[in-house]
């Protein structure tokens, strides 16, 4: 079996790139302003992580008009969903490897479940 | 790509962090309760006029304008704040929940016309909110009807008015909805 870190997808394990999977997922769809302001992000970083998860499949963008105003709606794909769920599997699997080593005790807290 | 354990421990909880972020702007369902726990205290006078038989068409009716109403709400709500939740699978469950209660009132009111005609619909609503706890990963919201579900099952188990159950248990759901409006009012 591969070590942990040679199963992290490039488009996904980058944490802001985790951090839009990870709302999408949660937030069902969101808006544009929305994400950025819960990423802290400005617009032109949080538009070009989109393109590269919408490049990869991960994410879906629909761009509509909204009381005469455009408003850009986000949402994870079902392999966004995926790629998430394998990346949090793998950052987990990192650290038990390090904590299955002998003598080894756990050195933080339980992780809540992030998807 | 090499990453410390440190690392992603650190990963991990940032994006537990914003998980729970996402998951408290997605919202508690309050809502529901308040509105349907209002046309449940609605149908308490018609219930005492009419019997359970009264049931099933005011609950065709104000059913069908409760979801519209609540539909409304969240709609609305996502706009304002730019995330609607997980709205599919939540709104599923409520056809669900709502179709349950009309053959479970149908199916027991037909057999008789004792408070098990609104017993068995209180049980399908707590099964159905239990669910939808579940779904949002909020164990308080799945018990926050415990109590008055409780409190009505053992209220009609005791011999009272289909009417009386069904005042009982709209004031419980609306109190609990309104406790899980404050709850998640707060910082």
């Amino acid at each position: 079996m591969s070590h942990p870190t040679r199963r992290l997808d490039d488009a996904v394990h980058q944490r802001t790139r985790l951090g839009i999977l990870t709302v999408l997922c949660e937030g069902g769809r969101v808006d544009f302003a929305y994400l950025r302001n819960t990423l802290e992000l400005t617009d032109g970083n949080l538009s070009r992580n989109i393109s590269r998860l919408e490049e990869s499949g991960y994410v879906r963008v629909a761009k509509v008009i909204e009381s005469r105003r455009p408003r850009t709606w986000l949402s994870a794909t079902p392999a966004g969903r995926s790629a998430l769920a394998a990346e949090v599997t793998a950052l987990r699997e990192i650290i038990a490897s390090v904590e299955a080593r002998p003598g080894r005790r756990p050195s933080h807290r339980p992780l809540a479940e992030p998807t | 790509m090499e990453l410390t354990p440190r690392q992603a421990a650190e990963t991990l909880d940032d994006l537990g962090r914003l998980h729970r972020r996402a998951r408290q702007s997605a919202g508690v369902p309050w809502f529901p309760l308040v509105c349907f726990g209002g046309l449940t205290l609605l149908s308490s006078p018609l219930v005492a006029v009419a019997g359970t038989a009264a049931l099933l068409p005011l609950w065709l009716v104000a059913g069908g304008a409760g979801m519209l109403i609540t539909r409304r709400h969240y709609v609305r709500r996502a706009h304002e704040l730019g995330v609607t939740g997980r709205g599919r699978g939540v709104w599923r469950l409520v056809v669900v929940m709502f179709g349950g209660c009309l053959i479970a009132g149908i199916a027991v009111g037909q057999l008789s016309d004792k408070p098990a005609g609104v017993l068995v619909p209180i049980v399908v609503v707590f099964a159905g909110y239990l669910a939808l706890g579940w779904m949002q990963r909020d164990p308080v919201a799945s018990l926050a009807i415990a109590p008055g579900v409780a409190l009505s099952v053992g209220v009609a188990l005791g011999g009272a008015e289909p009417w009386i159950v069904e005042l009982i248990f709209g004031a419980t759901l609306v109190l609990a909805g309104a406790g899980l409006r404050s709850r998640r009012a707060r910082p």
